[in-house]
C-alpha cells in the first residue's frame, strides 16, 4: 500500500501498534495492571509491598480511564476484550496479560465488570481475591458466588454481569452470513487472480485487497465462522480455495502470534499468493492423478520462483511491488533450517511471515482431497505428525499457534462422542486448558441416525453433578459415515 | 493535539438543537466537518485556523449526540443524506467534494458513533485530506479508512461490477460476540486407545512461554528489519544462476530491471548497490549465459556510467529530502564502472549537497585509484571540464602513470590546463615529472613558471644551470619582484657553493663605472645566499652587513639569520 502523505497519522507496519487512541493504551494499562495484581495476590501476601504496588497501579490505571470518560467497563467477548466499547488488540507485549484475564473472566462467568469511580485499593483487592478464590462450581454459579462475596464485604463499586446470551445468537447469525458472503467472494477473488495470471491479464488489486482486508477484519472480530468454511474444501474449486484457507489460516495464526492489523494485511495478501508460481504449470500437472515422475515433481518444485515471477508479471503491481509476497512465495517450502526447495545458494533464512504459511499451506494441503492426495488425513493425525516430526522443518511456534487456533481437534474434524454420536467439530475450545473439549454439533444420534443441523453442544460444559456429559473418543473419517462437514457450516 | 472539547462547544450545541431538532445538529455537524476538512488540507495540523475548525466540528457533535444515540449518513455522488434527507450538500466542488471523494471508491454509507468525535475524526479528516490529492495508482478510500482502524465508525461499500454496483460490504467495529462460557479446567480426559489425549501433547502449554514470545519479537522485527530489495534480487539471482532455461533468464533479466527502477524509485540506494554488485557475482559465476542476457544484466551499472543516467542518479540525490547515509552513498557509488570515472568528474563540483559532493569525489578517487589508465584517457578528454578535474586528481592522488598525458598538456593545452598540469606534475614530484616541470621553467605562462620553479627548487638539482641561466638572463631584472624572488630562491636551493660567485657579484660587486646592482636584485641575491646557506655564503653576506641601502641590508640581515 502506498503510505499516507506527510502529516497524516500514518498506520506503522513494523511497529506492533499502528494508530493508537487514548481509550486502547489506557486500557491496555488498565488490563495489564490487572493481571500484574492477580499475579502479586497469587504469589504474595496482601501485605507485601508488590501487592501494594501491583493494587496502586490498578487504581491509577482505572483512575486515569475514569477521569476522562466518567466510565470503565471491561467486557469479554470472544477472544477479544473490550474497555469502554473500544476493542483492544492483542500484541506481543500484553499476549500474557489478556489471555490470563480472559481466562479467569471465562471462569468467572464474567461478561462485563463496571467500575465505579469510587473504587479503592481495598476494592480491588476484595475483587481479585472473591475472583481467584478456588471454587468448582460452573462459570454461573461462580458469578453469583463472586457477587454474594462482595455484597457480604459491603463492597459497591463494582458491578459484575453475565454474558449477554441473547445478543450472541443474532450476532452468530450475523457473523456466519457475513462469512460466508465473505468466503465466496474471496474464493472468487483468488479465482480470477489465479485465472489472470494464467493468461497474462492484469488482476484486480482492489478486489484482491478488499478480500484480504474481509478476512483480516473478520478474523480480529471472530475467527470460528471464518476458520469453519476452511472445511468446504472444494476438489473442483481446490486451487482457489486453498490460497483462501491458507490466508484465514494463517491471518489466525498470525493474530496468536500478536500481530497488528497492517502486518496481519500483509501476512494474508501474501499467504493468498503464495501458489500463484502454480498458474505457470500445466494445468494437465496440477491436476494430474497418478504418481508424478522425476520431471514433473522438478516442474512443481520450481512453482516458488516461478511465482516470484509471476508477480513481477502482474501488471499494475508495478507502482508497489508486493516483495513481502514474493519472499513468501520463494520461501513456503523452504524450511526452518532451510533444508527443503527451492536450494538457496545465496544465504538465506526463512522469514516469520514465510514460516506462518508454510504451516496454514502444510495442515490445508494435508487435509484436502486433491487431485493426487484423493483421501484427505484427518485434521487430528495432520496436527500430530505437523507437531511431533522435525523433518517436516515447521516452526514449532507457529505450529503451537495453529494448535491453540484450531485446538487438537480441528474445526472440522468428525468425532465420535462416549455417547456414540458423532459430532462435528464446530469451534476450538475457548479455554486453553482444555483444548480436548471443543464446541461441536451433533450431527448424528447413538444410533447412527442423522440430525440436521444438529444440537451445539460445549463439551467443556458439565452436568449438575460436576460431570462431563460428552467427552470425545476417537476421530472418524466423515465419508464413511457419508457426512459432508461443510454441510454443517454453510 | 488541540483541546477536545472548547468552551463555546456548548454553546453551539444548545443554538444548533434550538434551531430545529436533529437535522438541524447533523446539517451543522457536516458543515463544520466540510470546514475542517478544506482547512486540514490547506493548513499543517497545528495551524490555528485548522485547530479553530477542528474545536467546532468536536463541539458540534454534542448537540446531535442529543438527539441521536448515532449517526448513518448515505454517501451519494455529491450529498450526504440522513434519514433520507439532504444533510450535506456540495455539487459545486465537483471531483473535490467530500462525498464524491467516498462515493467514487465505492463508500455508500458511513455509520458514526458517540466518541468518534474525539480522535477518529481527525483520522477521517486524513483520510479526505489523502484522498484530494491521491492518484489513480495511489490506495483508495475502502484501504485508507480501513488502514486507520476506527472504533468508532463503520462503513458500507460496494464493489463496482463494471458499469453496476457488486455487493455491499461492511467494515469497521461490530458488537462483539460474547463467548460461550467455560468452566473450570477439566480433570484429565479418561484415555482411551484411539482417543486423541490432551497427554499427547502435554509437552506443548498452549499459551506461549517468555522465550517463545521473545523469538517471536525477535522474528517480527527481522521480518520488518528486512532488506526486501535485497532480498527479492538474491531470489532473482539465484534463480539464474540454478535455472539454465534461457526463458527463465530472460525473465529474470526483466524482473531485476523492474526491480533496479523500483529500488531507485524508492530511494532504496543501499539495495541498488547490492542489487549491481549481486549481478555482478552472478555473471562471474555462471557459465553458459546466452550474450543477450549477459548483455541485458551489464548494462544495469553500464547505465550509471554514462552522463544520462549517472546525471539523472545524482540530480535525484541532490534534490531528496533526506539524502542516504554516507554509508550507504559509499556503497552506491562503489558499484560504479570504469567508464563512469568521466561523468563523475563532470558531476561531483555542480552538486549542492555537501555530503553528495564529498561522496562523489570519494568515488572519483576509488575510480581513480583501481583505473589510472581511464584518468590518462580522460586527461586528453575534449570536454574541459572532465579534463580539468582529471589533472586535478592526477596531481591530488600522485598518479604517476599519468606524467607523460600532463607533460603534453603541458606544452599543448590551453592556459588554464597548462597551469594545472603543471601543479599535477609537481604534485606528482616523479623524477619525470620534474624533468617536465624544468622544461617549462621558461614558459610563457607567468603561472607555469612559477609551479616548475617551486617544484624544482624542492631539490632537482639537474635543473641548476636552467635556473641559472633565468638568474643571468637579463629579462629577469625586469620581471615582478614575486617572481624574481622565487628565481634567486629556487637557485639558493640548487646551486649550492658554485653558485656563491654568481651571487657574491650580484650583492656585493660593482660594474666598471663602480654602481652597484640594483637593490632589489641585490636583495634577492641575498635571498638566494642565505638558502646557500654555507659559510662561503654568510661570507658573502656578511660583506653587505654594512650596506647603506635599506632594502638590501635589511636582505642580508634576514639571511643571515636564517642561515645561522
Amino acid at each position: 500500500m502506498t503510505a499516507p502523505g506527510a502529516g497524516a497519522t500514518a498506520p506503522v507496519r513494523g511497529a506492533p501498534a499502528g494508530i493508537d487512541s487514548f481509550i486502547r493504551r489506557a486500557g491496555k494499562a488498565v488490563v495489564g495492571s490487572l493481571y500484574g495484581a492477580l499475579r502479586a495476590l497469587k504469589l504474595y501476601p496482601v501485605e507485601n509491598a508488590a501487592v501494594q504496588k501491583a493494587l496502586a497501579d490498578l487504581v491509577a490505571a482505572a483512575g486515569a480511564v475514569l477521569a476522562r470518560d466518567h466510565e470503565l467497563t471491561v467486557r469479554a467477548s470472544g477472544e477479544v476484550l473490550f474497555v469502554n466499547d473500544a476493542r483492544l488488540r492483542l500484541e506481543l507485549d500484553s499476549y500474557a496479560a489478556f489471555n490470563h484475564v480472559l481466562g479467569v473472566w471465562r471462569a468467572c462467568g464474567i461478561g462485563t465488570l463496571r467500575v465505579s469511580a469510587a473504587a479503592g485499593p481495598r476494592d480491588w483487592l476484595a475483587l481479585l481475591n472473591a475472583l481467584q478464590r478456588p471454587s468448582a462450581a460452573a462459570p454461573a454459579e461462580r458469578l453469583e458466588e463472586v457477587r454474594e462475596r462482595l455484597h457480604l464485604a459491603g463492597i459497591r463499586p463494582f458491578e459484575l454481569a453475565a454474558p449477554a446470551d441473547e445478543l450472541d445468537d443474532e450476532y452468530e447469525e450475523e457473523a456466519k452470513a457475513t462469512s460466508k458472503r465473505l468466503y465466496a467472494q474471496s474464493v472468487a477473488v483468488a479465482r480470477e487472480v489465479l485465472q489472470s495470471a494464467r493468461v497474462g491479464r492484469p488482476p484486480s488489486l482492489r478486489k484482491m485487497k478488499r478480500a484480504v482486508q474481509g478476512i483480516v477484519d473478520q478474523i480480529l472480530t471472530d475467527e470460528t465462522p471464518l476458520v469453519g468454511l476452511t472445511t468446504l474444501r472444494d476438489f473442483d474449486e481446490y486451487t482457489f480455495t486453498h490460497s483462501v484457507n491458507v490466508g484465514i489460516f494463517s491471518v489466525a495464526i498470525g493474530k496468536r502470534l500478536g500481530l497488528s492489523k497492517l502486518q496481519l494485511y500483509d501476512l494474508g495478501l501474501a499467504a493468498f499468493l503464495h501458489d500463484l508460481g502454480k498458474t505457470r504449470l500445466p494445468a494437465a500437472l496440477i491436476n494430474k492423478t497418478g504418481d508424478l515422475a522425476p520431471e514433473e515433481w522438478a516442474l512443481i518444485r520450481a512453482h516458488p520462483w516461478l511465482g516470484v515471477l509471476a508477480m513481477f508479471g502482474m501488471q499494475g503491481m508495478a507502482q508497489e511491488l508486493p516483495m513481502r509476497a514474493m519472499r513468501v512465495a520463494y520461501e513456503h517450502h523452504l524450511r526452518v533450517d532451510s533444508a527443503g526447495y527451492p536450494r538457496p545458494i545465496r544465504p538465506r533464512e526463512q522469514g516469520l511471515f514465510s514460516r506462518i504459511v508454510a504451516v496454514a499451506d502444510s495442515f490445508d494441503a494435508a487435509t484436502s482431497r486433491r487431485s493426487y492426495q484423493p483421501t484427505p488425513h484427518a485434521p487430528a493425525d495432520v496436527l500430530r505428525e505437523m507437531r511431533e516430526n522435525p523433518a517436516r522443518g515447521l516452526d514449532p511456534v507457529v505450529v503451537k499457534a495453529l494448535i491453540n487456533t484450531i485446538g487438537i481437534y480441528p474445526v472440522g474434524t468428525v468425532v465420535v462422542l462416549d455417547t456414540l454420536e458423532l459430532a462435528v467439530v464446530h469451534a476450538a475450545s475457548t479455554h486453553p486448558e482444555a483444548l480436548s473439549r471443543p464446541v461441536v454439533r451433533v450431527v448424528t444420534d447413538a444410533l447412527g441416525n442423522s440430525v440436521f443441523p444438529g444440537q451445539l453442544v460445549d463439551l467443556n460444559a458439565r452436568d449438575a453433578g460436576g460431570a462431563y456429559p460428552r467427552t470425545i473418543i476417537n476421530t472418524v473419517d466423515p465419508e464413511r459415515y457419508g457426512i459432508r462437514v461443510s454441510d454443517y457450516f454453510i | 493535539m488541540s483541546a477536545i472539547r472548547v468552551s463555546g462547544s456548548n454553546r453551539f450545541a444548545a443554538e444548533a438543537a434550538d434551531r430545529g431538532g436533529p437535522a438541524a445538529a447533523v446539517e451543522e455537524m457536516l458543515k463544520l466537518l466540510g470546514k475542517a476538512s478544506r482547512a486540514h488540507q490547506l493548513y499543517l495540523h497545528n495551524n490555528p485556523t485548522y485547530l479553530r475548525a477542528l474545536d467546532l466540528l468536536r463541539g458540534s457533535f454534542d448537540a446531535v449526540w442529543e438527539q441521536v444515540p448515532e449517526l448513518t449518513l448515505t454517501v451519494g455522488e455529491h450529498e450526504l443524506l440522513w434519514e433520507e434527507r439532504p444533510v450535506y450538500q456540495e455539487h459545486d466542488r465537483g471531483g473535490a467534494s467530500m462525498p464524491w471523494l467516498l462515493f467514487k471508491d465505492g463508500v455508500r454509507e458511513l455509520r458514526l458513533l458517540p466518541g468518534f468525535e474525539n480522535q477518529e475524526v481527525e483520522r477521517l479528516l486524513d483520510v479526505l485530506r489523502l484522498l484530494s490529492r491521491a492518484s489513480a495508482s495511489e490506495d483508495d478510500a475502502i484501504t485508507l479508512l480501513w488502514e486507520r482502524d476506527f472504533a468508532f465508525l463503520r462503513y458500507r461499500f460496494v464493489e463496482p461490477l463494471g458499469d453496476e454496483e457488486g455487493p455491499s460490504f461492511t467494515f469497521g467495529p461490530t458488537p462483539g460476540r460474547l463467548a460461550l462460557v467455560d468452566g473450570a479446567p477439566p480433570p484429565d480426559t479418561p484415555s482411551l486407545p484411539s482417543t486423541v489425549r490432551m497427554a499427547d501433547f502435554d509437552g506443548t502449554p498452549y499459551f506461549l512461554a517468555e522465550r517463545e514470545l521473545a523469538y517471536l519479537r525477535d522474528a517480527l522485527e527481522r521480518e520488518y528489519a528486512h532488506d526486501l530489495h535485497a532480498d527479492v534480487a538474491a531470489m532473482l539471482l539465484d534463480t539464474f544462476e540454478s535455472q539454465p532455461s534461457p526463458r527463465a533468464r530472460a525473465q529474470v533479466c526483466a524482473a531485476v530491471e523492474e526491480l533496479l527502477l523500483h529500488a531507485l524509485g524508492t530511494g532504496s540506494y543501499r539495495a541498488v548497490a547490492r542489487l549491481l554488485r549481486e549481478v555482478a557475482t552472478s555473471l562471474q559465476r555462471t557459465t553458459n549465459v546466452e550474450p543477450g542476457h549477459r548483455q541485458r544484466l551489464e548494462a544495469l551499472a553500464a547505465q550509471f556510467s554514462t552522463d544520462e543516467g549517472l546525471g539523472r542518479l545524482v540530480e535525484a540525490l541532490d534534490v531528496v529530502e533526506a539524502l542516504p547515509p554516507d554509508d550507504e552513498l559509499e556503497a552506491l557509488f562503489g558499484q560504479l564502472p570504469r567508464e563512469a570515472l568521466g561523468p563523475v568528474l563532470r558531476l561531483a563540483d555542480g552538486v549542492q549537497t555537501v555530503r553528495l559532493r564529498n561522496a562523489l569525489r570519494a568515488a572519483a578517487e576509488r575510480l581513480v585509484l583501481a583505473h589510472s589508465g581511464e584518468l590518462v584517457r580522460l586527461i586528453g578528454s575534449p570536454d574541459p571540464v572532465v579534463a580539468r578535474e582529471a589533472v586535478r586528481r592526477a596531481g591530488a592522488l600522485k598518479v604517476a602513470p599519468a606524467v607523460p598525458a600532463l607533460g603534453t598538456l603541458l606544452t599543448q593545452g590551453g592556459g588554464e590546463l597548462r597551469a594545472l598540469a603543471a601543479q599535477a606534475l609537481s604534485e606528482i614530484g616523479s623524477t619525470g615529472a620534474l624533468q617536465l616541470l624544468a622544461g617549462a621553467l621558461g614558459d610563457a605562462e607567468r603561472e607555469v613558471r612559477l609551479v616548475a620553479l617551486r617544484a624544482v627548487g624542492r631539490g632537482y638539482r639537474a635543473a641548476s644551470a636552467l635556473v641559472e641561466a633565468l638568474v643571468r638572463d637579463r629579462r629577469t631584472r625586469d620581471a615582478d619582484r614575486a617572481e624574481q624572488l622565487l628565481i634567486f630562491e629556487t637557485y639558493g636551493a640548487l646551486c649550492g657553493d658554485d653558485g656563491i660567485p654568481l651571487l657574491d657579484g650580484l650583492l656585493n660587486g660593482r660594474s666598471l663605472i663602480g654602481r652597484r646592482q640594483d637593490p632589489a636584485l641585490r636583495a634577492c641575491a641575498a635571498v638566494a645566499l642565505g638558502r646557500v646557506g654555507t659559510e662561503a655564503a654568510r661570507a658573502a653576506l656578511a660583506r653587505a652587513a654594512e650596506e647603506k641601502d635599506v632594502v638590501v641590508r635589511s636582505a642580508v640581515q634576514r639571511a643571515l639569520r636564517g642561515a645561522a
